[in-house]
């Protein structure tokens, strides 16, 4: 009986020790930075410059695996516990600011900055004037991708000539129409708008105007859009999917054309070899009020930001700074084709000559500057085209649902 | 049929009388039981606990006009009538007890109870540190720690009180056997008696106090959380959160139920496809798993073994990665859609997971593919427990199959699997993995607000609330109601059960 006993309270003993085990304390760990996967080996090499031209530098510096997409999701469940320097896609900066995930930079650091970067993303990186984060990339934006055996450079510039050459030639047109990033670029296109007016770094109003009527005739600006929108995705020629589909697409010799961003040009470019081409999004012919529109893209920059609760705020700022900074840019470009937004790379013949950069610069007079979004933009627009690729939005009920989406998006919900 | 029944109409009744009255009488007696929770179960608690708060005063009261100058010190200095007893372990005991108590209490808890009203007053600062030009802030109060030490500080206070009390009985009955000169309990006696008498309590320490860490607390602070205004733009360190009263219960319950971008209204859409997708994905599972087990136990079938081994293979794929390969399989350019086209059957793709009532659809049915060979390996063990006489018997009566299925099989296997049956609903109501890995609650849809889809259940729609938008508050209260919802139910079905009420019948 005692023996049993003893067993089981040493049972018992053994299962304190192991709640306890979890709870070790941890020391200073020096300085985390954050990047995506794919840029690691680029990071590491980065990190051993910086600590050659710095060799006194004190701290040991981490990395961690956080794609510029996910820095906010992460950020946001303790940013205390979060790396001190991490990458950003601006669209993120506000809610960075609001959750007290970025410090401010010193005015000195700010200057420097803004004397060497693309003025836009400059001015994205600013919260009431102030400057918040380290531009590195402007090449955040989607433009088209085209097999020049199938479309003309001539046919590229109108959506129709597009879908007849590709019906010609049995190839397809590939557009992510649920994918709330790209399906606004029809609305921007007929003449719609959306602005918040922050107060802070918070949602103050927002305007939207997808349900005003278009100077164009007795149509809305959302209706001109979605009607385009529709029509494109009835078309048998149409390839609704994400940059998976156009892989898969390339890979079935189904590919006619495709809207994405830079980073697909790489796979694109090796796929096509001499057919490949790049260019700006085409315009669309409107049945509506029977006037071209040229589609709008989005485009956006890439920061890096220092967290304000970092233990070593000065050491971290002198690391944003130069993995931001002009010789890092060049190497980003080198090695991935990531568009510089420092104006001294940008002006260098091979960033020029760069096939997708240059279609970014040809559609960027055609690209609405993204700003930080809230995540009631993303769920119905992403909504909005879902409805459409699932024949839920038609031509009949399109004015009631342009309605809806625009109160949705201006109520915030 | 709204009267009770005599024994004798009941018997005269038809089949299907019979089971309209039974489940008519069912929902009849919900509200009563109900009535019976409030009128009955909680006033006899509430009266319980009263008397033992009014003993506990008796027993201080007591001690302190019957307790000499030791006891009554004990009511400062804890064990102190112990102590001057010569009971040094547990005196010692409790001293050290108050000791950590005070000292927890003046270097920590305190700061941390007394802001535990506003959640925090200074919200962080930014300043300008003139030597290295750079801009440093200043620690503000955080309402999260705030929240969290100060619940813990107030359930330290609770077991204070109550060791205080433990400390005031055990001082005044040592007194008492004093008087009555009798021995005291030595300490050797009172470290034996953890072996003996006592043996409870040390077993279940260490298991009471892990389940109070890492489950009792929690639960309570999530509580406290659906109170706040906890949100992304009220998130520590940056900025305090503070009480907001009953503002999210009202939220997600009043109001513009009508309206499409209205929180009551998204919650009842999604709380009905809960329902419905618990009632599906549990019943489709059981039925069919029952009669695959059945197919297979059947005399005359052979290879028994081959087709079990081939169902369990199912189960050996861990379950994320089939359900991540049917998301492919179903998509609108998957395998699926792809070779229905080339053999012509179909000419456009089948919306299989990209439209609301498709989706619906899909995922009950690969619901059912996963869940088979669990009922079907439960119910083959079941089903070999019944005792072969009594379909001998019910041969020999004449029975057919079908008769024996429904009067002998049916019954046997719903008394001994209902608790089974309530698990897997309350589990489904919660089944995240199923629709996240194959949906995520896609497609969305303008008809639904806050970032909800068509397919999403509760559970789903609360991590993208939490995950997504940094909704705490409002996240907090839906998961309370959720365990309303789950507790009210499993504990009707629960006690209205064959398997409770006639617990020893097939024994």
């Amino acid at each position: 009986m005692m023996k049993k006993r003893v067993i089981s309270l040493l049972a018992c003993g053994a299962l304190a020790v192991g709640a306890t085990a979890g709870l070790t304390a941890c020391g200073d760990k020096g300085i985390t930075i954050w990047g995506p996967a794919e840029q690691q080996q680029m990071l590491k090499e980065m990190v051993a410059s910086f600590l050659e031209e710095n060799p006194d530098f004190k701290y040991e510096i981490n990395l961690g695996v956080v794609s510029e997409a996910d820095a906010y999701a992460n950020l946001s469940k303790d940013v205390a516990a979060s790396a001190d320097v991490f990458a950003f896609a601006n669209d993120q900066l506000m809610n960075l600011k609001t959750i007290g995930g970025l410090a401010r930079l010193s005015d000195e650091a700010a200057a420097k900055s803004a004397a060497e970067n693309d003025a836009n993303s400059v001015e994205a990186t600013k919260v009431d004037g102030v400057q918040y984060a380290y531009p590195y990339a402007s090449d955040n934006g989607f433009f088209m991708y085209y097999d020049k055996s199938v479309i003309s450079a001539d046919q590229a510039k109108t959506l129709e000539d597009i879908m007849d050459a590709c019906e010609a030639a049995g190839k397809y047109f590939i557009f992510d129409i649920d994918n709330s990033w790209y399906v606004g670029s029809f609305l921007y296109g007929a003449g719609g708008d959306y602005t918040i007016n922050w107060n802070g770094s918070l949602v103050g109003s927002i305007d939207c105007d997808f349900d005003a009527k278009s100077p164009d005739g007795d149509y809305t600006y959302g209706e001109i859009g979605g009607n385009a929108l529709i029509k494109l995705h009835k078309h048998k020629n149409f390839v609704n999917g994400d940059d998976n589909t156009i892989t898969k697409y390339l890979g079935d010799e189904g590919f006619g054309a495709c809207v994405s961003g830079t980073w697909k040009g790489a796979e694109i470019s090796t796929k096509l070899g001499e057919n490949y081409a790049a260019t700006k999004l085409p315009t669309y012919h409107s049945e509506l009020t029977n006037k071209d529109y040229q589609i709008k893209s989005f485009s956006g920059f890439k920061f890096y930001g220092v967290n304000a609760s970092s233990k070593h705020l000065a050491e971290a700022h002198q690391i944003a700074a130069y993995l931001s900074g002009e010789k890092m840019q060049e190497k980003r470009f080198d090695t991935f084709g990531i568009g510089p937004s420092n104006k001294v790379v940008a002006a260098k013949d091979k960033v020029k000559s760069n096939v997708a950069l240059a279609a970014l610069l040809e559609q960027a007079p055609h690209a609405k500057i993204q700003d930080s979004l809230p995540p009631s933009y993303w769920s119905n627009l992403e909504a909005f085209g879902t409805d459409i690729h699932g024949d839920k939005i038609t031509d009949a009920n399109l004015k009631e649902k342009i309605t809806a989406l625009t109160e949705k998006l201006k109520s915030n919900t | 049929m709204t009267q009770p029944v005599s024994e004798l109409d009941y018997l005269k009744m038809s089949a299907w009388q019979k089971f309209c009255y039974k489940f008519v009488s069912f929902f009849k007696k919900i509200p009563m039981g109900f009535l019976n929770f409030f009128k009955v179960t909680i006033p006899a608690l509430a009266i319980k606990f009263w008397l033992d708060v009014k003993q506990c005063f008796v027993n201080v009261g007591k001690a302190a006009k019957y307790g000499d100058w030791k006891t009554r010190t004990s009511f400062v200095l804890m064990g102190f009538s112990q102590l001057a007893r010569k009971q040094f372990l547990r005196g010692f005991t409790y001293l050290i007890f108050e000791l950590l108590f005070v000292l927890y209490l003046g270097l920590f808890g305190w700061k941390y109870l007394a802001m535990f009203g506003t959640l925090g007053e200074h919200t962080r600062g930014e300043f300008l540190n003139p030597v290295t030009g750079i801009y440093e802030y200043t620690e503000g109060d955080n309402s999260l720690l705030i929240l969290l030490y100060g619940l813990l500080t107030i359930l330290f206070i609770f077991a204070f009180a109550y060791a205080w009390y433990q400390n005031i009985k055990s001082a005044y009955s040592t007194q008492l056997v004093e008087e009555a000169k009798q021995p005291l309990a030595t300490a050797k006696e009172d470290m034996r008696s953890f072996v003996n008498e006592q043996y409870h309590k040390t077993l279940l320490t260490v298991p009471l106090v892990g389940l109070s860490i890492f489950t009792i607390f929690p639960i309570i602070f999530m509580i406290f959380v659906a109170f706040t205004n906890y949100d992304m733009a009220h998130m520590p360190p940056a900025s305090l959160f503070t009480w907001v009263g009953f503002e999210n219960f009202i939220a997600v319950l009043g109001g513009g139920i009508a309206t499409s971008s209205s929180f009551a209204y998204t919650f009842g859409r999604i709380l009905l496809w809960t329902v419905v997708w618990a009632f599906f994905a549990t019943f489709t599972n059981y039925i069919l798993g029952m009669i695959v087990a059945i197919l297979i136990n059947k005399k005359g079938i052979r290879f028994k073994k081959l087709w079990r081994t081939i169902l369990i293979m199912t189960i050996a794929v861990p379950q994320f990665v089939s359900l991540l390969l049917m998301s492919q399989m179903f998509a609108d350019e998957g395998i699926i859609n792809i070779l229905l086209k080339q053999w012509g059957i179909i000419d456009s793709h089948i919306p299989f997971l990209t439209d609301g009532n498709w989706a619906k659809a899909t995922i009950i049915i690969v619901n059912i593919w996963i869940g088979i060979p669990y009922t079907m390996l439960i119910c083959t063990g079941i089903l070999m427990n019944i005792p072969e006489d009594l379909y001998e018997s019910a041969r020999m009566d004449g029975a057919g199959p079908v008769k024996a299925y429904m009067k002998i099989t049916l019954p046997y296997m719903l008394h001994v699997t209902t608790p089974y049956l309530i698990s897997q609903f309350i589990g489904n109501l919660n089944n995240f993995n199923v629709i996240y890995l194959l949906t995520a609650g896609a497609p969305l849809s303008l008809n639904l607000a806050n970032g909800a889809g068509e397919t999403d259940l509760l559970i789903t729609w609360l991590y993208k609330l939490t995950m997504d938008k940094q909704s705490y508050g409002i996240a907090s209260v839906i998961s309370i109601l959720m365990f309303i919802i789950t507790a009210i139910v499993s504990l009707i079905v629960y006690n209205r059960s064959g398997s409770v009420k006639n617990e020893e019948d097939f024994m």
